[in-house]
C-alpha cells in the first residue's frame, strides 16, 4: 500500500512535470517562422497534441502541418518536426539520405530540420485502369472501386493519402515512377474500413520483387518500401475473402 | 452491523455538504452534455403536466394529456427527471437564485454527496469510522465520480440509490416497508437497480448452500428426507410488491398501458444500441467487447493507491469466503459476501461482451462505493500501523492515501470524463495509448466565450456532439449569445466545433480538408485536446 502511494505520487509529480508549456510551445513555432522556406514541411509530434496545430496555424499558417507519425511514413524534402518531451519520437536521422540541418531544444520542447538529401516526391499518386490521380484530380472509379486523394483517419490518428474504395473482390493499382525509384510510406485499413468489414484482407507488392501479406484486423497504415521495376511501375493488388465493399488507405511517396 | 451513532450522522451530513459545495462550485466549469440537454428539455416538458394537475386535476389523468407531457425521453424512469425540474422551477424560475443549468444539475449534485455520506455510513457500520472516512474521500476523490456528480444526469443519481438499497437491506430488521419504498425510488432511478434482486439471490444462495446442497444428500443424520427449500424471507415480499408499486406510481406515462409500455421500456433496454468507445488505439463499435474492459477501466481511471487497494481488499475477502467454502463452514458473516457481490455483479455485467460499454466507467459506478469500502477495510491495518496507535496520525495518511485520487480530479477538471490517472501515465498517457477521452459534447463550454467575442451577428455554428437542445441551454443561460444560430450542416456554417473522439473523425477531417477553415482554438488538458475549434475564414 505504502509503495502504490508513493509511486501513485510520484507519477503524478513526474506526469506533471512533462507537460507542455502552451507559450513555449508558440514562441517555438515563432522562434523558427521566420527561416521556414516555402514548400517547407511541417510537422508535429504527439499527433493528437492540437496546441502545436494550433500554433502552427498562427505562426504558419501557409504550411498544413503532416498529421503525425502515420502521416510521416511518406518522404519529405524539408521536414520541420515539433516535439514535446514526451513525444514518441522518430529518429529520421538514422535513414539513408536525411540530414539534420537545424535543432532548437528549450525547456523540453524541440524543433528539427530534416532534409532528405535525395530527389523524391513527397506524395505518390496511383493509377486505377488509365485513370490515374494527380495533384489536381482527385478522384478515379471504375467497376472494381474508386481512389480518392484526401485525408485519412485510422480511430484517432490520420494521415493524407489515397482512401481505397473496393466495390467487387480485387483491385490493383499501379504507382508510376522511375526505374529503381523506391515507393516508401504506408498501407492499411481505414477506421471505417475496418469497422464495416466483413472478412479479412491480402495486400500483394509487385515491383522489382513481389511480397504479399493478410492485413491485421485493426485500423492503420503498415510500412512498406518498395522498389520499382524496370518500367518504373509498383503494383498493388487488394483481395478481399469473398466479401465485398471494403475500405482501405495508402499514403506514399516516391524516393528517386 | 454497527449502529450509527448520532457522531457518525453528522459526519455523514458533513460530507455530503461538503461535497455538495464542491460540485456545485466545479460545475460551473462544466459543460452541458447530450443527454442534459435532453433532460432539460424532458424536465420541462413534464412540469407541464404538474402544472395541469394543479389546475384540472381530473384532466391531468386523462390519457391524452398524460401522453402530451410524459412521452418525451420514455426510455427512462422519471424520478430524476421529475427532480430537476423541480429544482429548475423552485430555484431558477420561482427564486431566481440560480442559472437554469445549476438549477436543473442540484439533485444529481445532491445524490452525488449523498452517495459520498452513505458510503462513509457504510464503512463505518461495516468497521467503524476510520473504514467509513477512507472509503468516503476514496469515492468522492475518485475523478470520473467527481465529473458524473456534477451532471444532471441519472449515473451518480444511480449508484446511490443502489447503495441506499444495499444499506436498506443490510439495515432491514424492522424495516422492510422502508426496504420496498427504497428499492422503488432506486428503480425508478435507472435500470441498473433491476440488477439488485439478482444480487441478492446469489447471496441467498450462497448463504443457504449448506442447506441447500445438504438437502441432495441421502440419510442425513437427522433423519429427515428430501430437500427443503429454506424460508423465503419477509423483505422478499416487500421488496417485490412495494418496489413494482412505487415504480408504477412515480411514472404517469405508463399508467394508461403498464403492461405495454413497461415492456417497451425493457426492450429498449435489452437491445440498447451502441456508441463507439476507443480503447487501446481501436475504435469499438458494436460487439463483442472485449471481456476486460470495465477492469482495465478501473485500473487507468482511479487513483493507484484505490485500485491496489481495492485488489487486495477483493483478494482478501475472496480468500475468506473460500475458507468457509473449504472448511464446509456456515457462513457466520454474511457481508463479505454482500459486499463482494455488490462489487462484482456490475463490473461481470459490463463484462458481457454484448452488453453497452460506452460512456466511460458510468455503467458500472455503482459498484465503486464497496470497492472504495473494501479498498478502505484493506488499508485499515497499514493504517494502524503506521499511526502507531495515535489517533493524530490517522486523519494525514488517509489524506496521503486519496491525495492521488484528489490530483487527478483536480487536473481532470472541468472534463473528468476524459480523466486518466497514473497506471496510464495520466492525461497524455492515456492519449498516447489511444484511450476514449469525449463523449457527449460537453467540452465545448469553455470556448463559448470566444465565440461570443469574436462571431459576427447571426453567425452560424455547427457544434459536432454539442446538441441543439445543449446550445439552447447555453442561450437561455446567457452563456451562449442568443443572436447565434445552430446547425448541422457544415457547409452553413461559420464556426465548427471538432471533438476528439472516435465517431467526430469524420468531422475533423471534413473540417480541416476545407480551403476555408482555420484552427483557432484547442480546449484541452495538459495538452490533450478535448476538442478544437475552427473558424471560416474571413466570417
Amino acid at each position: 500500500m505504502i509503495g502504490a502511494v508513493l509511486t501513485a505520487l510520484a507519477l503524478q509529480a513526474w506526469t506533471g512535470l512533462t507537460i507542455p508549456s502552451k507559450s513555449a510551445q508558440s514562441a517555438l513555432v515563432s522562434a523558427v517562422a521566420a527561416t521556414v522556406q516555402p514548400g517547407d514541411e511541417v510537422a508535429y509530434l504527439p499527433g493528437w497534441e492540437q496546441q502545436w496545430a494550433l500554433s502552427i496555424a498562427r505562426h504558419l499558417p501557409d504550411h498544413t502541418p503532416r498529421l503525425g507519425r502515420d502521416d510521416l511514413l511518406r518522404p519529405f524534402h524539408r521536414l520541420w518536426l515539433f516535439e514535446s518531451a514526451d513525444s514518441p519520437g522518430l529518429d529520421f536521422a538514422s535513414q539513408p539520405g536525411v540530414k539534420v540541418l537545424e535543432e532548437v531544444v528549450k525547456g523540453g520542447l524541440s524543433v528539427r530540420l530534416y532534409e532528405h538529401q535525395r530527389a523524391l516526391e513527397p506524395i505518390a499518386y496511383p493509377q486505377l485502369k488509365k485513370c490515374r490521380l494527380t495533384k489536381e484530380r482527385t478522384r478515379c472509379s471504375d467497376a472494381s472501386g474508386r481512389i480518392q486523394t484526401t485525408e485519412l483517419a485510422f480511430d484517432g490518428r490520420f494521415a493524407w493519402g489515397q482512401k481505397i474504395t473496393i466495390k467487387s473482390d480485387v483491385m490493383t493499382l499501379i504507382f508510376q515512377g522511375e526505374p529503381g525509384a523506391t515507393l516508401i510510406g504506408g498501407m492499411g485499413w481505414t477506421g471505417h474500413g475496418v469497422r464495416h468489414a466483413k472478412g479479412g484482407a491480402s495486400v500483394e507488392w509487385q515491383g522489382s520483387q513481389a511480397s504479399g501479406h493478410a492485413l491485421a484486423s485493426r485500423a492503420g497504415l503498415k510500412p512498406f518500401l518498395v522498389v520499382s521495376n524496370s518500367q518504373g511501375q509498383v503494383q498493388l493488388k487488394i483481395t478481399l475473402n469473398n466479401w465485398k465493399d471494403g475500405e482501405f488507405a495508402v499514403s506514399s511517396g516516391w524516393v528517386k | 452491523m454497527n449502529a450509527f451513532s448520532a457522531a457518525n450522522r453528522r459526519v455523514a451530513g458533513a460530507l455530503g455538504l461538503a461535497y455538495m459545495l464542491a460540485l456545485l462550485l466545479a460545475q460551473t466549469q462544466t459543460g452541458v452534455t447530450r443527454d442534459e440537454g435532453y433532460y432539460f428539455k424532458a424536465a420541462r416538458e413534464y412540469s407541464g403536466w404538474f402544472r395541469v394537475l394543479v389546475q384540472d386535476p381530473k384532466r391531468a389523468f386523462n390519457a391524452k394529456e398524460i401522453d402530451r407531457h410524459w412521452s418525451y425521453n420514455h426510455e427512462h424512469p422519471v424520478l430524476m427527471k421529475v427532480l430537476f425540474a423541480a429544482s429548475n422551477g423552485l430555484f431558477h424560475e420561482a427564486l431566481g437564485l440560480s442559472s437554469e443549468v445549476t438549477a436543473m444539475r442540484l439533485p444529481g449534485i445532491i445524490m452525488s454527496a449523498l452517495g459520498v455520506a452513505l458510503t462513509f455510513l457504510l464503512g463505518v457500520g461495516l468497521c467503524g469510522p476510520a473504514v467509513g472516512w477512507l472509503a468516503a474521500l476514496f469515492l468522492a476523490t475518485s475523478p470520473r465520480y467527481f465529473y458524473h456528480g456534477q451532471m444532471a444526469c441519472f449515473d451518480s443519481a444511480v449508484t446511490t440509490m443502489w447503495l441506499a438499497v444495499a444499506l436498506a437491506w443490510l439495515y432491514r430488521e424492522g424495516h422492510h416497508i422502508r426496504l420496498g419504498v427504497v428499492f422503488g425510488l432506486a428503480i425508478a432511478t435507472k435500470h441498473n437497480v433491476l440488477f439488485f434482486p439478482i444480487l441478492l439471490l446469489c447471496h441467498w444462495l450462497w448463504i443457504h448452500r449448506e442447506r441447500i446442497v445438504g438437502g441432495f444428500r441421502a440419510g442425513r443424520a437427522d433423519g429427515a428426507d428430501g430437500w427443503v427449500l429454506p424460508s423465503i424471507p419477509w423483505w422478499v415480499f416487500f421488496m417485490g410488491l412495494i418496489g413494482p408499486l412505487v415504480f408504477l406510481l412515480h411514472w404517469p406515462y405508463l399508467w394508461p398501458d403498464p403492461v405495454g409500455r413497461i415492456g417497451w421500456y425493457f426492450g429498449f433496454h435489452l437491445h440498447h444500441e451502441h456508441y463507439p468507445v476507443r480503447y487501446f488505439g481501436q475504435s469499438l463499435w458494436s460487439p463483442p467487447f472485449p471481456r476486460g474492459f470495465p477492469v482495465v477501466m478501473w485500473a487507468v481511471t482511479l487513483s493507484l493507491p484505490l485500485v491496489v487497494a481495492m485488489a487486495g481488499g477483493l483478494v482478501e475477502a475472496l480468500r475468506r469466503l473460500g475458507r468457509d467454502l473449504w472448511w464446509g463452514l456456515q457462513p457466520t458473516d454474511a457481508r463479505t459476501a454482500f459486499m463482494v457481490l455488490n462489487l462484482l455483479i456490475p463490473v461481470v455485467l459490463i463484462a458481457s461482451p454484448s452488453v453497452p460499454i460506452f460512456g466511460g466507467t458510468k455503467h458500472w459506478m455503482n459498484a465503486l462505493p464497496f470497492g472504495c469500502v473494501l479498498a478502505a477495510q484493506f488499508c485499515l491495518p497499514v493504517i494502524l500501523r503506521l499511526a502507531n496507535n495515535r489517533r493524530a496520525f490517522i486523519a494525514p495518511l488517509i489524506a496521503l492515501i486519496v491525495l492521488p485520487g484528489a490530483l487527478s480530479t483536480l487536473r481532470a477538471h472541468p472534463h473528468g470524463i476524459g480523466a486518466y490517472t497514473e497506471l496510464a501515465g495520466g492525461l497524455r498517457g492515456a492519449a498516447d495509448l489511444g484511450f476514449q477521452r469525449q463523449f457527449w459534447g460537453g467540452a465545448s463550454r469553455p470556448l463559448l466565450e470566444k465565440i461570443n467575442k469574436e462571431a459576427r451577428q447571426g453567425a452560424v455554428i455547427f457544434c459536432d456532439r454539442t446538441n441543439e437542445d445543449t446550445f439552447l441551454a447555453y442561450q437561455r443561460d446567457g452563456l451562449l449569445r442568443s443572436d447565434l444560430r445552430f446547425t448541422l450542416q457544415m457547409g452553413k456554417a461559420h464556426w465548427w466545433f471538432a471533438f476528439h473522439q472516435p465517431d467526430s473523425d469524420w468531422v475533423l477531417s471534413a473540417i480541416r480538408m476545407r480551403r476555408d477553415s482555420s484552427l483557432v482554438a484547442v480546449e484541452d488538458l495538459e495538452g490533450v485536446p478535448m476538442v478544437s475549434l475552427y473558424k471560416r475564414k474571413g466570417s
